[in-house]
This record gives C-alpha cells, structure tokens and sequence, in this order.
C-alpha cells in the first residue's frame, strides 16, 4: 500500500495531495452515507412498499438516476474545482505550484482528478442501483456502456472549464468571492451544460439503442440530426465518434487557454491565434447542423439566425478575451516591434486586426452560404436567392459594429483605471443593449420599415431588417453603415492617440 | 557577466506602468556567496527576488542561472529544480500535516521515493521541528510555519537559494534561530540570496551585500571591501596650530577615502576632524606614527568600526541627497 502510494506521488505529487487532503475519513463517510439515504429515498418513492417490484419501477429508477449522475457530477464537481482553486489563488499557494518544475499539465491533471473526488465517490456508490435497475427494467448493457463513456468524457470538458473558470475568475475583479464564482459555475453547469449534455445526447447519441435506451420515450418524436448530410444520430458509431470527437477538441481547446492562463498569467485570456482556430471551428461546427436534407427552407432560415446569434456572442467574448491589458501594451509599445505581423499574431498588441479577421473568418463561410441558398423570403411562400447588396452591406455592417466595440474595449484597456473590465463590460452593455431597448419602445417593435429606421437600427447593430422595398433596404443599411464607419474612424483615432500616449512615456532601456 | 555566476543579470528591469520597479540591474552572484540586498521600502529588492525566481517576467533584461538564461514564458523546468524560494508571506496548507506538506513539496521537485523519506527527516531536524512531524499545519505557531516554510525551500537541496524577507515579524530568540538555521545552509554549500531589514542579522552572516534605491542597484560588493571603504572612522583631534597640516595631509594620504570637520578651531581649521579611513587597524597605527613624525600634535586618535546599519543609513542618505 505504500509503495503504492509513493508511486502515485512519484508520477503525479498534486493528485496525491488532493488525495490526502481530501480523502479524511469523516468526509468520505459523509460521500457514501448521503448518497445511500439518497439511493432509499428514491426507491421508496418509485417502488410501493410490500408487493414486488415492477419493470416499470426500475426503468424509473434507472431513468431518474441517469439524470442525477451528471447533473451531480457536473454540478458539485465544477464548484468543488472553482472553490478550490479560487482558494489556493486567493491565499498564494498556487504561485508556488506554479514555480515548481513539475509541467503544468501534470499539475492540472492531478487538480482535475483530486478535487472533485468526493462528489465522484457520491456518483459511484449509486451506480450499482442505476446499473441494476436499469438492467432489470430492459436497458441494454452496451447503453450503460455508452452512458459511461459519455459521462466520462463530459465530465473531463466540464471539470477542464471549471478549472480555466477557477484561475480566470479568482484573479478579475469580479471572481475576488471564492464562494461567488464557484456558485456561479456551479449555476452555469445546472442550467445550461447538464441540460445541454442530456438533451443532446438522448437526441442524438443514444437514438440509436431505441427502446433500449431508458431516455427513448422522451426523446424518440424528434427529427434525427443531420450535420452536412451526414446522419449523425442514424448511427450509433457515427453518434459516439461525432460526440466525444467534439467533446475531445473542446477539452484540447480549454486545455489551451488553461496551460497558457497557468503558466503566464497575466496574459490575454485567448491567444489571437487560437481565436482564428476556435472562431472557424465553431463555425464551421454550426453551419454544419444547418446542411441538412431533413430542414424545411423556414428552419434553415432559423439554423441561419442562430448562427448570427451564436457568432455574436462568440464575438462578444472574444472582444475582452482578446484585449490585452494596459501593462501588455506599454510593454509592447515601448520595447517590441510593431509590423504588420506582430499585430496579427502578438498576443500583446491591441486586438483590432484580430477581431476583424476572426470576423472576416465568420463571415467567408456564412455570407457565401446566404448568397447561394434559397430563402422563404417573398410573400407567397416560395423560397429565393437573397438579393447580394444588402447581405454585403449587412456584412459589412457587422464587422464594423464590432470593431467599434473591439475598439471601445481596447480604449478601456489601455487607460489607467481601477478595474478596467467592469468598466468595459458596463459600458459595452450599456452601448449594445439600451439604445436598442429604447428604440424598440419607442417605434413599437418593427412595424416601421421605412429607409431612416433601417439606417438607426444598422447603425445600433441590427442590420438585417425586412422592408417593404428592396431599395430601402440598401439605403437604411448602406445609411446606418456610414454612420458606424463615421463611429469607428473618431474612436480609432481616440485609440491611436492613446497608444501614442503610452509609447512616449518613460522608457528606462532603448528597445533591443 | 562570468560564467561561474550563478546568478548574473543583464540590464534587468521591470516596469509597473510609469514606475520602474527594477531598473537596469547588472547583479552578480558567485558560488557559496550569502548575498544580502538591502534597501528602503519600496526600493525593488522584492520585484528583484520574484524575477530571479520566476515568480514575475522582466519587462526587459536577461537573467542567468549557472551560465543558463531564463526563457520568457517557457516551463525553464531545469533551472527551477535548482531554486528554492522563500516569499515574504508563506502560505501553507492547513489541511495537511507537516510530513505531507514536506513530501508533497518534495515530489513536486521531481525527489525519489526512497531519498524523500531521508530528506524529510534531515530539514525537519534543521528547522527543528523533528517532534511536530505529524501534527496539522493549522496547529503550528507562526514561528513554526515560518521554519516549515524554510524546510519547504530547502527539501530539494536547491543549489540557490532566495529569502524574502525571511525572518520578519519573528520574535528576537526565534530570529537568532532562524539566522542559524540560515548560516547551516550556508556551509552546506548553498548560494544564498537573501534580503532583510535587520542589518545585525545580515552582518552576521553575508559574505555580499548588495544596496538598492529607486530600482537601481547603487552598491554590490564585498562586505569586507565596503567596511574596509566605508566603515572604518578616525576620530582625530590636534592642537590649533596644527590643523592645517593636518588637513592637508590627509587630503593626500592614500587610505583617506574623505574626513568631515566636527569642531572648528579658534584659528578657523578643523580642530577635530572624522576620517573614513579605509586601512586596517595596523595601517591607522602608522598613520599616528607618521602624524606625530611629522611634528602634528595630536591630541585624540580614535579608530571606530560601524556597523552595516551605519553605512547604510550614511550612504543611503547620501546617495539620496
């Protein structure tokens, strides 16, 4: 047993101190004891007591445990992994994990498989009951199988985010509430990822098993999923590969930001050019679901607004995640080249070029797309190629709309103020959202179509809008552009400025 | 820069913003040396620390290692094995007992299965905490988290070592412990780095002293050399008709490094003059010697050593000045 021991702390010291620490008896007891009283809790409910029990029961049970494991697992999980490294952050201890010369990989590795141990130990005490019952109730063992494997992965992407979540979060000045964050993520796995997983997953994944998957009747109504005419969920080996490829590249993604965010800090939370590849993955990942034989022309049209709603929040994100910081760009201006190339791959020049490439990147794939599908768009229900001004000048229209924000972000960042994020998400939110808000109001919706109302709508960041002619359309939008153009050129110039500011202030040593 | 440094600096900096925490610095550290950088607040010795640990990046410069340069934003996992660094602050883990904490550490620094066990018991006896090998940290008082902390530094056998403020805020008996334990490392081998505001403790065992101000690293030598230029006073009085002679002497003498006049004569020359003499004892002897030779009646001859606080409060002043 200690060879053993001392082995593990060989290969992997962080795993063995999580171990150590974590594993006390009293803690484990606690583990095993809540989940038992939660095992006879839910048999009790499901089972009457006295008569025998019946198939219907255990497929309950089963049924009910396949959607407590990875909720748990996810949930306490991520909190547990948030808490703890907000807590190391907090008190300093991670600094000295950091200087030592073990990779961070391992060290993150043994963090990822230690921390949540007990929520784990919770989820494996209950799994004979939901094999057993599930077995008994007429779930096939290869679904178990896949339900395994599956969870596994799951767990792996989510317990990777809560760790980039941890390091992120403990060190802005929001995440400065241990607790706060770890709740937050925690919030997050219960709302959106758990339900995600689930949902996709008896969709798509286990549609195959049929009635041998204890989720079939909920989720057996649906269209099967096409992603580029490929039936994803027709069959079983394409479903798993699609899903736990997707998974691996998503965790290899986190991975990413989480080694750089380790190793160095202060840096820019995406390197520019992960952001090229992520942007185009994503992408491409979506538009994918839209190339389907099964979609009517109405749910492509939809599929194609999710996509525009999709890359607007990427975008969003990508705007403070590629942002350096006032330090990295004093740095940068005072001592660092400045060509064309630094700008485009540096993680430490300002994030402009960037963003317009990752937008140039979006749309090369979806305005070709738009141009060359028919739409349900005239009047008598027929579908028809969309008219090509003003999908290019709506285009253009949101490139331009997020380089003013891009820009809006980086004047921000580059002035001395006390917590310059909460300053640029209050500000980008008031500049997106209340106008908008105001305008809707005031105009009742869009039932005004007229040329000057496509112009104010472009110019707050709503290009795309249904007119009565074609040619208001072009006008409105081609209208709101220039005013954007007119935005964007006055705070370019303000970050030119700034910067040029930063450049002449003292430099102690000549640039190498 | 020589090769055998085993630390070397070249033109290192880090800058905050406008403020240039470490400015320009050229440091040289050699084997066996106890290097010990002083300063004010502020003056940058603990940016200067975190650098050389890698605790925070150079905004320009370069830092060797043995003769091995610091990579930016590389894992530099062969140098780190030969660091042990000690922060101002010691966070530790409450959770675990002294032993796991120790053997975690040693892990962390790559120690085998089977050194790990010896090396645990070596820096707890050197730390003297051999009888609270398995207690919870969160018992230990705070002097004893600060040994742990030391024996944390050390269970490696780091070929440098850097201390930050090592014994600040521990009682006076537990200080002098602590600076023993520190001078055990130092015939171990170890290159010691070290930076305090207790100058007595730094006198008591630095072979280096190096000054900082503003950023800049003002003074690095030899603490013998920096006595023997600095720290050496003549206190010197002669009869009113001699004064002159004096002086004028003295502004000639090899060993005379400056003199400053404490009392006027009623002729005007200095009557009683403070020499910083950088001669040894037996030199100052001559120096009497040669004084009453050449016919200066001398009335008083004092030959004082200052201590490190002294030197540094008068170069410190007047370098700021």
């Amino acid at each position: 047993m200690a060879n053993w021991i001392e082995q593990l702390g060989d290969r992997n010291p962080q795993f063995l101190r999580e171990c150590r620490g974590r594993l006390k008896p009293r803690s484990v007891m606690a583990a095993v004891g809540l989940s038992l009283i939660f095992q006879f809790l839910l048999y009790i409910s499901t089972a009457e007591i006295g008569t025998a029990i019946r198939v219907s029961d255990q497929l309950n049970i089963c049924r009910t445990l396949t959607f407590v494991i990875p909720y748990g697992l996810f949930v306490l999980g991520g909190y547990y992994l948030v808490d703890d490294l907000a807590k190391e952050e907090k008190s300093g201890t991670l600094n000295f994990i950091r200087l030592s010369p073990r990779p961070a990989f391992e060290i993150l590795l043994g963090k990822l498989l230690g921390v949540p141990l007990l929520p784990v130990i919770l989820i494996v005490i209950a799994t004979p009951l939901h094999i057993i019952s599930g077995l008994l109730g007429g779930v096939s063992p290869q679904w178990f199988l896949s339900y395994y494997l599956l969870v596994a992965a799951g767990s792996a992407f989510v317990f990777s985010l809560a760790l980039l979540f941890g390091i992120v979060g403990s060190r802005s000045a929001l995440g400065k509430q241990q607790a706060l964050s770890a709740v937050g993520f925690a919030g997050l796995a219960l709302i959106v990822i758990a339900p995600a997983f689930m949902t996709w997953n008896s969709f798509v994944t286990w549609r195959a098993f049929g009635a041998a998957s204890p989720l079939f009747d909920e989720f057996n109504a649906a269209a099967p999923i096409e992603w580029l005419y490929l039936p994803v969920a027709a069959n079983s080996l394409v479903a798993h590969l699609f899903t736990i490829g997707n998974l691996v590249i998503a965790t290899l993604l986190v991975w990413r930001i989480l080694l750089r965010k380790f190793r160095v800090p202060q840096a820019t939370l995406v390197s520019k050019r992960l952001s090229y590849i992520g942007v185009f993955y994503v992408n491409v990942l979506a538009w994918g679901f839209s190339q389907s034989g099964a979609l009517s022309a109405e749910m492509s049209l939809a599929g194609a607004v999710f996509l525009l709603v999709l890359n607007a929040f990427v975008f969003l994100g990508l705007i403070f995640a590629l942002a350096p910081s006032r330090q990295m760009l004093l740095d940068w201006l005072r001592y660092r080249q400045h060509t064309l190339f630094d700008w485009i791959w540096n993680d430490s020049s300002p994030s402009v070029l960037a963003m317009a490439i990752n937008v140039i990147i979006a749309a090369g794939l979806i305005v070709p797309w738009l141009l060359i599908s028919d739409w349900p768009i005239s009047d008598r229900g027929s579908t028809n190629l969309l008219s090509p001004v003003p999908i290019l000048l709506a285009t253009l229209s949101i490139v331009t709309n997020v380089l003013i924000y891009t820009t809006l972000v980086q004047i921000i960042f580059s002035m001395r103020l006390r917590s310059p994020l909460i300053w640029a998400v209050g500000i980008v939110a008031t500049f997106a959202f209340v106008p908008l808000t105001i305008i809707a109001i005031l105009t009742n919706g869009s039932s005004d179509r007229s040329g000057l109302m496509i112009a104010v709508w472009t110019f707050l960041g709503l290009p795309f809008w249904q007119a009565s002619e074609l040619g208001n359309v072009s006008i409105g939008i081609s209208i709101g552009w220039l005013m954007q153009f007119v935005v964007l050129l006055l705070l370019l110039t303000r970050l030119a400025r700034n910067l040029k500011q930063l450049a002449s202030h003292k430099q102690t040593v000549s640039t190498p | 820069m020589t090769e055998a440094a085993v630390i070397a600096t070249d033109q290192l900096t880090k800058q905050f913003d406008d403020y240039v925490a470490v400015d320009r610095v050229n440091l040289e550290v050699r084997p066996g040396e106890v290097y010990g950088l002083i300063g004010p607040n502020g003056a940058g010795k603990t940016t200067l620390i975190r650098l050389l640990a890698m605790a925070s990046s150079p905004t320009v410069g370069d830092i060797y290692i043995d003769g091995q340069p610091l990579l930016r934003n590389q894992p530099n996992a062969d140098i780190k094995r030969r660091i042990g660094y000690l922060p101002d602050d010691f966070p530790l883990y409450d959770d675990l007992s002294v032993q796991d904490y120790l053997e975690y550490f040693g892990q962390l620094y790559y120690l085998k299965p089977a050194q790990l066990n010896v090396r645990v018991t070596e820096v707890l006896a050197l730390v003297s905490l051999e009888n609270k090998r398995h207690s919870v940290i969160s018992a230990l008082s705070r002097g004893m988290k600060q040994r742990l902390s030391l024996a944390r530094t050390v269970i490696h056998q780091p070929r440098l070592l850097l201390l930050d403020e090592p014994v600040s805020g521990l009682d006076p008996i537990a200080r002098i412990e602590y600076c023993e334990t520190i001078k055990l490392l130092q015939k171990q081998g170890m290159t010691i780095l070290i930076s305090s505001h207790i100058l007595s403790d730094l006198e008591d065992f630095c072979t280096t002293i190096g000054i900082m101000e503003q950023g800049r690293l003002v003074e690095s030598t030899r603490l013998q050399s920096l006595y023997r230029r600095e720290g050496q006073q003549l206190l010197i009085a002669v009869l009113d008709n001699n004064a002159a002679s004096l002086e004028i002497y003295l502004q000639e003498h090899p060993l005379v490094s400056g003199y400053e006049r404490l009392e006027k004569s009623r002729s005007g020359q200095a009557g009683k003059l403070s020499v910083t003499f950088t001669g040894t004892e037996a030199e100052a002897a001559d120096l009497l010697r040669i004084l009453v030779t050449e016919g200066i009646r001398v009335s008083e001859f004092h030959y004082t050593q200052e201590t490190l606080e002294d030197i540094f409060v008068r170069l410190g002043y007047r370098r700021t000045s």
